[in-house]
């Protein structure tokens, strides 16, 4: 290996803690020692990737406290090498990490929480879209609706929780002082975020609403979305509970193309 | 001393790095600043509110592009995707130019996430210079490349830093983000004598110059941008723009950040050395 690569990779093992011997192909400086002055480079590693996942999971740290949030960040760095050019990144893994690890499985809100965070983060910078207008499609002639098919928001996901945690991101956020951990669901929830402008947005699902999103992405006009849900609930039911679904994710901004 | 442009490119005068917490009051005040350098990897994400803000002020503000993750000096390959995204950020921005680190900042595919110090050595010497060369292809444009701050030397080390870094600029025909801040601090924790590197840097080659502040840990000085820039430093500042003429010029704060005007007020300073050293002319024409 050329002296540039055994340096580099040596530098990388000191920062990771281990890097036995690497201290020896430093030259001593005028004042503090080589321990010190490695030393920096360690401290920083650590503590700028913590400051990235403060940065991404602010409503875990406020939950946890700094102690516990340092002890989870840690951890993760430990655990999880960046492969991204942006530290924006970096905390992607977080989730599944504490939903794994030995030391945090045992809470699993603490993984949705984190999960919560995380989406809502790519959200936040997620590609832009402008919703379509609830009176362009209100335009449409009657006998051309079963043709309609729309095409979601590029931001528009989901997230099942088993867990109350947007209830306590929201009370966080708020400014509650205090929060006690969150309540679990039975049976879960399914949540709909996306960003129709500039901020991001989050809301539960009715019964039922997700299959029909699933449609919606699948492709499927609004006749045949209409009749699948007539199997279950009968034409004039299915069509009116599909107009009204239509008519919410118009308002809510998350359709970004209607076509006929 | 020439104001109007340096290596074919424009002098912009006096600015300050963009950091979200000033976003609003740009927009608002539309402070006395007369360009911004946008962070490139703080806009490297499809959309939203950064690209928004971003696209706003710069409607307003000519700004440059200051990456922090090009890794010129790994032994990794360059990551033609990252400067892709680079380059397409580029054409959205029209960036005065482009900048980066003379550093390493990951290997074996793991980012680091830190400005990590070469040894400066014959081998280090043209790694370097064939990436460069390299990536001002890809990217069509020559670079800056910026000295970074340092806490430890190598054994490996043959050659001076300034010298190195004057070999780089000179081979890989790129230019110098002059950080004046950071020669400071590294001489202090190297124990050299900051005019030596002054005197070794190819002067028509720098482009631009940062000033930033940094800790004393007594022995030892870290760069960590969350003071104001001291009296030591100002006077590196002088001696610079009297050795090269004036070099677009900003503040970089990334911590302990202070209300707007604050940092326009320390850019003031800038100012006072700048138009002491070459004339009032120096305020009027590049804030033209």
């Amino acid at each position: 290996m050329s002296g540039l690569g055994r340096l580099q990779g040596g530098f990388k093992a000191f920062l990771w803690g281990g890097g036995d011997g690497f201290a020896e192909s430093i030259a001593p400086g005028p004042r503090a020692s080589v321990e010190t002055m490695l030393g920096v480079y360690r401290h920083a590693y650590r503590a700028r990737l913590l400051e990235a996942l403060a940065v991404a999971f602010p409503i875990l740290k406020e939950i946890v406290g700094d102690a516990t949030f340092a002890q989870i960040g840690h951890g993760y760095i430990a655990d999880q090498p960046s492969p991204y050019r942006s530290i924006r990144w970096f905390g992607d893994g977080l989730p599944r990490f504490l939903a794994e690890h030995p030391d945090w499985a045992g809470s699993p809100w603490l993984s949705e929480l984190a999960a919560f965070e995380w989406t809502l983060g790519t959200c936040f910078d997620g590609p832009d879209a402008t919703p379509v207008d609830v009176a362009e499609v209100a335009a449409v002639p009657p006998e051309a609706w079963p043709d309609l098919r729309l095409r979601l928001l590029p931001t528009a996901c989901r997230l099942t929780l088993a867990w109350g945690v947007p209830q306590a991101w929201r009370a966080i956020t708020d400014g509650a002082a205090e929060i006690p951990p969150p309540l679990r669901y039975d049976p879960p929830v399914t949540w709909l975020f996306w960003r129709p402008d500039l901020q991001s947005r989050f809301r539960s699902l009715e019964a039922g609403e997700e299959a029909a999103l699933d449609a919606v992405i699948a492709g499927s006009c609004f006749g045949d979305f209409c009749e699948l849900l007539s199997a279950r609930l009968g034409p004039d039911q299915a069509a009116l509970l599909a107009a009204g679904w239509l008519r919410r994710w118009l308002e809510d901004g998350l359709v970004a193309a209607v076509t006929v | 001393m020439p104001l109007t442009s340096r290596n074919g490119l424009p002098t912009l005068g006096f600015g300050l790095g963009l950091r979200p917490d000033h976003y609003l009051a740009i927009l608002e005040d539309r402070p006395r600043v007369d360009w911004f350098e946008a962070i490139t990897e703080n806009y490297l994400v499809p959309g939203g509110k950064p690209l928004d803000f971003l696209d706003r002020i710069r409607a307003d503000y000519p700004m440059v592009m200051h990456g922090v993750s090009l890794s010129i000096g790994s032994i990794d390959p360059l990551d033609l995707d990252y400067l892709a995204a680079v380059k397409a950020l580029a054409s959205r921005l029209e960036p005065a130019w482009i900048s980066d680190h003379l550093c390493w900042t990951g290997v074996q595919g793991v980012n680091l996430h830190d400005l990590l110090p070469l040894p400066y050595t014959e081998e280090a010497l043209a790694h370097v210079v064939e990436r460069v060369c390299r990536v001002q292809d890809f990217l069509g444009r020559r670079i800056l490349l910026e000295n970074v701050s340092s806490y430890v030397a190598f054994h490996d080390s043959v050659i001076t830093e300034w010298d190195f870094v004057a070999a780089v600029c000179r081979q890989a025909d790129c230019l110098l983000l002059l950080d004046v801040n950071n020669i400071h601090v590294s001489a202090f924790n190297h124990g050299f004598d900051p005019l030596d590197y002054l005197a070794a840097v190819p002067g028509e080659r720098v482009q631009q110059i940062h000033l930033a502040g940094h800790t004393d840990n007594g022995d030892h000085l870290v760069d960590t941008h969350d003071h104001p820039v001291i009296d030591p430093v100002w006077t590196l500042y002088a001696e610079a723009v009297r050795r090269f003429g004036f070099a677009s010029t900003m503040i970089e704060r990334d911590d302990r950040i202070p209300p707007l005007a604050e940092l326009v007020a320390e850019l003031d300073h800038a100012r006072a050395i700048g138009a002491a050293l070459l004339g009032d002319a120096l305020l009027g024409e590049a804030s033209a």
